[in-house]
This record gives structure tokens, sequence and C-alpha cells, in this order.
């Protein structure tokens, strides 16, 4: 965990700090919901990524510690404590993990899977129960500025509140970093490889799997925290399996071995909920082809291909050839929303292009399947 | 006593369409370790299509089209994009079948819009079948019953009394000497996935039609479906269909009995329960199959019945 | 004083009962080999004795410890060392971070969320020891699952040992292997048992004599002789068990 290593991180973060400043507010906002999220989606690898444990409920550490940190705030206005206040979440991660890490972290695989999916929907059935935790269908609110900030800033800012939360993201990045080098780090990975064979060595795989369980629910604990602070409200949808489905797909899609994963993965999910968004309906659509597409034939996902493209090139042909099938893809999805919906798409470009390259497609599809019956058809005449 | 008779054939009528659904995905479960998260899309692509066809051809056509387009695309299904991922195993399909369901919902409000759309049985069912205890239970739930019945009725011969069927029973406790012994294995899975499937659009003809078809449907139902095959247990129709029953009535009776905790629960105890102790048992009530598969799961994650562990 | 002692072991699989009152007593430092007809119950024994399966009665113990129906992490951390027919790596992980992991736990590296992996010299030096054995240190950093079957299976016994374990089990080390590469084998297997005990299944007869001390025959689940391996060559019964009775009273006369 040394300050070396993260350095070179945070002068990256500090760039990017300086042009959303900027850019204006609105992109202050993006780049803290991004670095939320990455800090969410950093816990998530720990869990997942290094020790195999596919969880569909993480958003019950997360969501909890956001609640519980809102209600911090409350409780602590006019201490100035401001930035610890993640430690509350942290600690509310933690008792997630203690007590619902150790029953279920006796199974794995697909059962382990069920039991977070269970999990999640029950804690997010529960919200009705506990009006006073959860605030009911409105949420808990908080005001970020009761709790004075220990270094004299004026949080009601957007630009302090980056600074804040980046903080802490880069802190979680700098423990996840140090983790992957200590015994726990590679018992974690020795796990995943091979849980059957680890137990003759001497380790108690169930042990293993809850220590990585405790490790990244405190983790998502700090992010729920965060996601509290930046956006002064915490709903149910915190804990929900919406919020459990999206880490999962930030992460895979960003890739789950390298530490920028999760921030691609974060990026592309902003990218498309508030860009894409506007130019079309299809942009969940997109993100889900993303997705399926990635674990059908990149598992490592985008900083995984990154990887693997720095090590040799792609050849033009395959880039070529995904080129291609995206455009005919978002062509064809346009053209059936178009006809469903019956107002024309905002992709910028449509209005122009939008029919030719439509014809385009129905026309090559067309000789494409043509052709291939031809060659079918003479194959099954050539003599045997 | 009306309530409850009331309740107890509602929930017998819902638990067989949940054992419509949880037939197909235990089975497939059992037989090639595949937890289909897509299940229940493939119960909406079924809602969805048989809605389409209904509205062009009449109910009849939707009932026998429907399950046979969606049945051939679960082939295809497994053929060609599940079956490459058996090699990176378990947790490489349930996260494939979930980026399916998340895709297959996103398809649906593509092509048939955001909103729920008009999918009814046809007036001849829409009378009253016959009337318990003062209330008229209506025809169309009846058919439902008739359908699941009929088609599981199917299955059970299928599986019971044909040559597929005997491989099917094998391969569901002992797949390795299955394919040891030089069936095709590969050729009974895509048939008994491609069957699953139909099963599940079958259920989505008639469960669209007696609940709402709209996108959210997979969704809602899927994990009571999951919860359905967890406390039945794997490799197990039985325990499918008594947990089917067991969900269905539990639920539906939660839901109706018009109770607070507190009348039944000494929780006055301690003040902070107030909340809960104020709760209706009815609010109670979709939690309820969560709390027992993650119970059974804890305790037996063999299920009731099941042959073999998840 | 006995490294490893088997009383009166059971196991049954449904109605088979596949070892069926086993006793055997394994000296401290020497090395037996274990042979037997297939389905003798062989690797049964070995997953008993690991802790893999609980057997349904009789004793294990390993330097007088109970360890009969212990999971197999306590027979680990009692110091006992197993090794499988079919090589069971970390696939996905280097040589060297196989090694890693196989010391690791006795060296004291457990589960520690703060000491850094690579400053531990216990560590490195432990693992550099097992790749000049292993004669694996050409493929340090190459993933487990990319080795040739051979270096696999050395790695597979270089797990079983890195742990420094007192009592080896090694199940087949050479099945697969070509003359050379058995020859290797032997060499590395000589080397890491001096001062261990080492019980060995082998279906090589070549093997075994130029091995073990004292061989153990398992027939149906019962131990029918241990003795030197010239008189187990010659005992009737294993002739009998291994080329059936008629064959053997022929062998004999001949």
């Amino acid at each position: 965990m040394s300050v070396r290593r993260i350095l070179p991180w945070a002068m990256v973060v500090l760039a990017l700090m300086f042009a959303a400043s900027a850019a204006g507010g609105f992109v202050v906002q993006l780049a803290t919901q991004v670095l939320v999220l990455w800090c969410f989606g950093l816990s998530y690898q720990l869990l997942f990524g290094r020790t195999g444990l596919l969880s569909f409920g993480h958003a019950v550490s997360f969501g909890l510690a956001a609640f519980g940190t809102a209600h911090a705030v409350r409780s602590l206005a006019g201490v100035p404590v401001y930035e610890l206040l993640p430690l509350a979440g942290a600690a509310v991660g933690l008792g997630c993990g203690v007590l619902l890490g150790y029953p279920v972290t006796r199974r794995s695989g697909i059962a382990f899977a069920m039991v977070t999916l269970g999990l999640g929907e029950l804690v997010a059935a529960c919200f009705l129960m506990f009006p006073g935790f959860f605030g009911g269908e409105a949420g808990v609110t908080l005001q970020r500025t009761r709790v004075p900030s220990m270094l004299g800033l004026d949080l009601g800012q957007g630009l302090p509140q980056l600074a804040v939360t980046a903080a802490w993201t880069l802190a979680v990045l700098g423990v996840v970093q140090g983790l992957a080098r200590t015994p726990f780090g590679l018992a974690t990975l020795a796990v995943r490889e091979n849980a059957q064979r680890i137990e003759f060595l001497g380790f108690r795989t169930a042990t293993v799997r809850w220590v990585s369980m405790l490790v990244a629910s405190t983790l998502a604990g700090v992010a729920g925290a965060l996601s509290a602070l930046a956006y002064e409200i915490v709903t149910v949808d915190a804990v929900s399996m919406h919020m459990s489905a999206n880490v999962l797909l930030m992460t895979v899609i960003g890739g789950l071995a390298h530490p920028l994963g999760p921030l691609v993965g974060a990026l592309f999910l902003t990218v498309m909920q508030s860009v894409v968004s506007d130019w079309t309906r299809a942009w969940l659509f997109y993100y889900g082809f993303v997705f399926v597409v990635l674990v059908w034939l990149a598992p490592e996902g985008i900083t995984g291909l990154w990887q693997a493209a720095r090590r040799q090139r792609p050849s033009a042909r395959t880039v070529a050839t995904v080129l291609i099938f995206a455009l005919l893809l978002v062509v064809f999805v346009e053209t059936a929303y178009q006809l469903a919906l019956g107002e024309p798409t905002r992709l910028p470009g449509w209005r122009h292009f939008g029919p030719v390259a439509l014809q385009a497609l129905l026309w090559s599809s067309g000789l494409a399947v043509a052709a291939m019956l031809v060659r079918g058809l003479r194959r099954s005449e050539a003599p045997a | 006593m009306e309530l409850l008779a009331t309740s107890l054939l509602n929930g017998l009528t819902y638990g067989f369409l949940l054992f419509m659904l949880a037939a197909g995905l235990t089975l497939v479960f059992s037989l090639m370790g595949v937890m289909n998260f897509a299940h229940a899309s493939l119960y909406m692509l079924g809602a969805y299509v048989g809605a389409t066809v209904a509205a062009a051809w009449g109910f009849v056509a939707a009932l026998l089209l429907a399950p046979l387009l969606v049945g051939l695309a679960g082939c295809a299904l497994e053929r060609w994009l599940l079956r490459p991922l058996h090699a990176r195993g378990h947790v490489a399909e349930l996260l494939f079948t979930f980026g399916l369901a998340f895709l297959i919902e996103e398809a649906v409000k593509l092509v048939w819009g955001a909103g729920s759309i008009d999918h009814r049985f046809p007036p001849a069912l829409e009378g009253s079948l016959f009337s318990a205890f003062g209330t008229p239970y209506p025809a169309y739930k009846g058919f439902m019953v008739a359908v699941a019945v009929a088609s599981l009725a199917g299955l059970y011969a299928l599986v019971a009394h044909t040559r597929v069927g005997l491989v099917v029973r094998a391969a569901l406790s002992h797949p390795q000497m299955v394919q040891n012994l030089g069936h095709d294995t590969d050729r009974v899975f895509m048939a008994v996935f491609g069957l699953g499937s139909a099963l599940a659009a079958l259920a989505g003809v008639v469960g669209g039609a007696a609940l709402t078809t709209e996108p959210s449907m997979a969704a809602q139902l899927g994990t009571i479906v999951f919860v359905v095959v967890v406390i039945g247990g794997l490799g197990s129709i039985t325990g499918a269909f008594l947990a089917a029953m067991g969900v269905g009535v539990l639920q539906t009776l939660l839901i109706a009995v018009d109770l607070r905790l507190s009348q039944w629960l000494p929780l006055s105890a301690w003040p902070a329960l107030a909340a809960v102790a104020e709760l209706k048992v009815s609010q109670l009530a979709p939690m309820t199959p969560y709390a027992l598969m993650v119970a059974m799961l804890l305790a037996r994650p063999r299920g009731l019945f099941g042959q073999r562990e998840a | 004083m006995n490294a490893l002692e088997l009383q009166g072991l059971h196991k049954r699989f449904g109605l088979t009962e596949v070892i069926r009152g086993t006793d055997l007593a394994v000296r401290d430092g020497e090395r037996l080999a274990l042979i037997g007809p297939n389905g003798a119950g062989k690797s049964t024994l070995f997953a008993l004795v690991s802790g893999q399966l609980a057997p349904d009665a009789g004793h294990i113990r390993l330097h007088g410890r109970e360890l009969a129906g212990r999971p197999p992490h306590d027979a680990a951390r009692a110091g006992l060392g197993r090794s499988f027919q079919v090589s069971n790596l970390f696939g996905g992980l280097s040589v060297q971070d196989n090694l890693r992991v196989a010391a690791m736990w006795s060296l004291g590296q457990r589960l520690s969320l703060t000491s850094v992996l690579r400053r531990h010299t216990g560590l490195q030096r432990r693992v550099q020891e097992m790749l000049d054995l292993l004669e694996l240190g050409h493929r340090a950093d190459t993933l487990a699952r990319e080795l040739s079957y051979a270096e696999q299976r050395l790695l597979e016994i270089g797990l079983t040992a890195a742990g420094g374990a007192r009592c080896l089990l090694l199940d087949e080390p050479t099945s697969g292997m070509s003359r050379a590469e058995t020859q290797r084998v032997i060499a590395l297997v000589r080397r890491l048992s001096a001062g261990r005990t080492l019980v060995m299944i082998e279906h090589d007869m070549n093997v075994v004599f130029d091995l073990a001390d004292r061989v153990a025959v398992l027939v149906y689940g019962q131990v029918i002789v241990v003795d030197t391996p010239e008189v187990v060559r010659q005992h009737p019964e294993v002739r009998a068990a291994y080329l059936g009775r008629h064959a053997a009273q022929q062998a004999g006369h001949a």
C-alpha cells in the first residue's frame, strides 16, 4: 500500500478533476457519480473477480451503508467530521459482511448466487417494515452541509465534494491494490482457481470466502456512504436488485481483472445513461447487448481486450468486422424502434443516412442468405 | 372460511402456473447444471408472441404456435449460444443467461412498447366455471389449470414412457455415465431445453392473459420460480410440484389474510419493533418466498426432494 | 514410532463396501508402495487418510493424532501432503504462485491482510528450493494450465511437498510418463522423501522396486501382505490376486 504506487492514479484523478471543474457543474456531478460507481465496482471486483463469488445481492451492503450514513449525518449535525463519514458506511458494510457473510459463504457457485439473490430481495422487501430506517417510499434525505468539514471546505459546492469523493475512492483503490499483494490476496485467487485443492494445503475455503466477503462488504459500505453524501438522498433503490445488477453489469463490461475495469464500466454506463439516452431509446438494449457479447466472446471485459490488443495488435479485418457488425446492429435496432414507436430516432446522422443504410442492410443480408444457400446446395451436390 | 377456500383455490391455480415454469427450469437445471436466468423471459416471450398471434389468428392458434416458436428459439439458443459456454463452468452460464434476460426484456420493449398490451382469453372463457362458497371461480382459471395439467401429463408420459425419457431420467442422476454409454447427450440436452422453453411459453400464453402482459412480467415471476425450484430440490419434478403448490398457496393466503402481526405474535414488548408489529400479514407476503429460499439454501441446499446439490 | 497407522478402516458406497477392515502401519521415514489390482480401493484409502472422505469405522492416526473423519485442511495442517492421480493444480496461476500457495500455510503466511507476500524471504526461499528440485525454474512464470503433461505432474508433486509435509501420499506419480520422465520423477521423489515418510500408489513395478522399502498389497479393500518388494513378488496370494488363482498355480510350477 505504498504511496508511490497510488501517485500516478492520484495525478490522473487530479487532472480529471480540474478538467471537470472547468467544464461546469453538470460535469462535476457526473464525475462524482462515476467515482462512486468505480468505488462500488472495485469492491465487487474483489468478491467476484478475485474470489469468484458471483453475488446478486452486493447492493445490500452498499444500500444499508448509504442509509446508515444518512442517519449518521442527521445525528452528527454540527460535529466537524465530514471527511470521516464514509467510515460509518464502512462500519455498516462490515456488519453486513459479518452477519450475512458467514452462513452465505459456506455455499459457492450457483447456490451462493441464489442465496445472495434471495437475501437482496428479502432486504429490499423489508423496507416497509422499518420506516424509521428506510424512510418509506420517499427514502431518507440529508443535508451534507449539516456536518462541517474537518478541513474547512465548503461542501455545498460541487468541486470540494468531488475532491472528498475522489480521495476516498483512491483510498479504496489503494486498499484493493495492497490486498492483492498479501497472502490473503493470493489465497482468494487460489480459491477461485481450485477451491478443492487449497483445502489440502491447509486453508479452509469457507474462511477465505468469508474474509473476502467481509472486505468487499466494507468497501461497498464506503461506496454507499459516498453515494449518500453525493446525492443527499437514499431510497430503497439503493438496496434493490436493480443496483446489484448494475454493479455486476458494469464491472463485467469494464473488466474483472484490472483495477481500471470498474472505472471503464462506470464511464461506459454514465455515457450511455446521460448522453446516448438523449439520442435513442435503445440505449439500454445496447448496454445489455454489449454485456452479453462480452460475456460470450471476451469475458475479460473492455480492459482485458485493451490489454490483449496491446500485446498483439488486432488485424484490420477483425476491427473492420466488429465495426461493420456494430453499425448493422445500430441500423437494425433504430429502424425497429422507429417502426414500433412511430417516431424517428434522434441518433445524430440518422436523418440523412438511416434509410439508405437500412436498404443496404436488407439488400446485403438478402444477398448473403442467397449466397449461403447456393453454397450449401453446391456442397450437397458435389461428389462424396 | 369462504375466504380461506377461495384463497386456497386461487393459490392452487397460481401454483399450477408456477409449476409449469418450475418444471422446465428444474429439468434443465438438473440435466445440464444450467440455472437459466432467462427462463422467465421465455415465459414473457410466449405471452407476447401469443398475444400477437391471437390478435391475428385466434387464441387456439396462439396456444399452438407460441410454444412452438419459442421452443425452437430455445433449441437454437442451447445449440449455438449456451453449449459453447459449458466448458467455462456454471457461473459463466448463469452470467450469460442473466444478461440474456436483461436483453430479452429490452428487446420486448423495443418491439411491443414499454406498456402492457392487450392479451386476454377469448370471450368463451370469460364466464364462471362454478361457484365455491358464493364466490364464482372464473372459467379461464379452470382453463389454465387444465392446460397445466395436460401439458404436465404429457411431459410425464414423455419422461416415463419413451426411450428419450429414459435417457433423460438416467442423465438426471448420472450424466457422465449416460454419455459414456454412447447416447447423444447433446441432442437430448437441446431437446430438453427446447421443451422447457416451449412449456414456459405455453405458461406465458395463459399466464399473460390471466395476469398482465407487460415487460416487467418476467422479472416479477422469475425470482419466485427460482424460489420454487430451489425449495423443491434439483432433479425432482415432484419437489417442484409440491414447492410450487406450497408457495402459490402460501403467497395467496398471506395476501388475503387481513391480520396484523401483533395479533399473532407478542411483539409489543419491543418498542423498536412497533412498526413491524403494525404490519399486516399481507405486507409480508412478498418477502416470504425469499425468506424460505434463503433458509433452504443455508440449511439444506439439496432442497426438499433433490438428489444433487446446487 | 509409526508415522501413519490405519486400524480397522471400513468404507462403503451405497451397497458396496470398498474398504473392508484395512490395517496398515507405516514406519517413520520409510518409503511404502501401495499396490493392488484395479478397484482394490487404493485411491479411496488415500481419500480417507487425507480427509476427503470420512470412514464408516476405524482409526487413522498421523504421528499419534487421530484424523479419521476430519476435514482435509486438518490433515494438511497436521503435516500430511497428498497428490492426485489427475493433476489438480491452480490452472490460472503461475508455477511460482502455485508453489507459494502450497507453502504459505506452513510458513505462517495465512490470511494476513497486511503482510506483503513478496517480502517474506522464508517463503521466497522455499519456493526457489522447490523450483530447483522440480527443475521448473525456467517455467516459473508460466501459467500452470500451459505446462506440458509431464511438467504438470511434476508441479503436482511439488504442491504436495512444498508445505513441508512430514508424510507424503503420492497417487501414481509416474502415470502416463515415458521412461526418461519416469526416471526423473524417481530421482525427484527420492530427494523429496529424504527425512519424510512416503506412501505411494504405483502400478509401475520398476518404480516400486527402485524406491520402496516395503510394499503393501491391497486386494478388495483389505491389506493382504506388507513386506519387502522381493518377498511380496513371490507371495502366492499376491500372484493369485493379480493373475487369477489358476494362472498363479501354473506360474508357480513354471
